[in-house]
């Protein structure tokens, strides 16, 4: 996983992160960007081999430790992450866009270049 | 942000102790809540000074450094370092203008961040933050021109003097200074090139000052914390000037 910045949603239903992942793609934002976590589903680049790896690759992304245990107590706790990496612009768009969707608890992660 | 995120109750407790927040009613930080986000900035990552024009940030953890630098020459200024509670910027908030600093984080930063549009609605909207951001705001000019003064009319080590006291007097100085002396908390882990930068000054000349003021036993490093043994000493170095032009009065006499 390259170092980069993430958005980072939360979202307590599977059919509300993927409308959301929907809502996304119709607002330009790049596919291979884009991916989804749960505890029995994994799609796109984040945590590509398994869960085992989410620590690895949540930290590549500009997630701190602390933030990084509460993602992982939330996905083994039936939650799904929405996950958007890229650089400031990108990952800022991709927050515009998740922020308003109602299901959604959002958070904005920037990492050092 | 919404109140069902796990870590709602948290963010709203680190937002109430946050200078520019305190007092205000909980339905009140229920409300200005609504509007933040959360934010993660990894230690090293600065931004560009435009960020400031649309978002406004409260910083819940770690320090951040807002810097100047010469378009040429890339010599840098570290204008004032942030710590838990503050919030950047407060110069944008104020005149809606592009203040040209570069916001780094100097730790891993948790921060807290709305749009500027609407802390700007709550000045005029809620005189409880107003009654907040004032002082905050007097705070900051004191502040800014304690350093104007110090580059205009002190020597480098009087300036370093009076830059450890007054961000030791930022984490407050107790009465009784103990014997393990009192920790310089916002300088903790900071290089002599970025003491340097913050008074105008080089590596060297700084390094020659602090071990100076190591050899007359004012301070100490232990575990990369600037540690004041000698309160009294370091305060006499930091009134240089009033020594110096009284000593030039007795030579004139």
């Amino acid at each position: 996983m390259k170092k980069e910045s993430s958005c980072v949603a939360v979202f307590i239903e599977i059919t509300d992160a993927q409308n959301a992942i929907q809502q996304l793609l119709t607002t330009n934002v790049n596919e291979d960007r884009i991916s989804l976590i749960g505890e029995t589903i994994q799609q796109g680049k984040v945590a590509a081999d398994g869960l085992s790896f989410l620590d690895n690759d949540l930290l590549q992304l500009g997630i701190h430790k602390a933030n990084l245990y509460c993602y992982k107590s939330l996905v083994y706790s039936g939650a799904y992450l929405v996950i958007v990496n890229g650089d400031y612009k990108e990952v800022e768009h991709a927050y515009n866009q998740l922020e308003q969707d109602e299901q959604a608890d959002v958070a904005i992660h920037f990492n050092a270049a | 942000m919404k109140g069902s995120l796990p870590l709602y109750n948290t963010y709203r407790h680190r937002l109430s102790q946050a200078r520019l927040f305190r007092g205000l009613s909980l339905e009140l930080l229920d409300d200005m809540l609504s509007h933040f986000r959360f934010e993660s900035w990894n230690k090293g990552s600065q931004h560009d000074s435009k960020i400031a024009l649309q978002r406004f940030y409260v910083i819940l953890e770690g320090r951040m450094e807002l810097v100047q630098m010469h378009p040429q020459t890339g010599k840098q200024m570290t204008l004032l370092l942030l710590e838990e509670g503050d919030v950047y910027d407060i110069l944008t908030l104020l005149d809606e203008q592009e203040h040209e600093i570069i916001p780094i984080a100097l730790d891993d930063l948790k921060l807290l961040s709305a749009p500027i549009d609407e802390v700007r609605a709550w000045i005029k909207q809620h005189p409880e933050f107003n009654k907040n951001y004032m002082p905050y705001l007097g705070h900051c000019i004191r502040h800014r021109e304690a350093l104007v003064v110090d580059l205009a009319l002190y020597e480098t080590q009087t300036r370093l003097a009076r830059l450890i006291l007054r961000y030791a007097s930022l984490g407050s100085i107790p009465d009784d200074v103990s014997d393990s002396g009192i920790d310089v908390t916002l300088l903790h882990d900071l290089s002599n090139e970025v003491l340097a930068e913050m008074i105008g000054s080089v590596r060297q000349v700084v390094n020659r000052h602090l071990q100076s003021m190591k050899k007359e036993s004012i301070l100490h490093y232990d575990n990369h914390h600037l540690i004041i043994d000698d309160l009294e000493k370091l305060r006499q170095h930091a009134d240089g000037l009033k020594q110096h032009v009284e000593s030039c009065k007795g030579l004139i006499k």
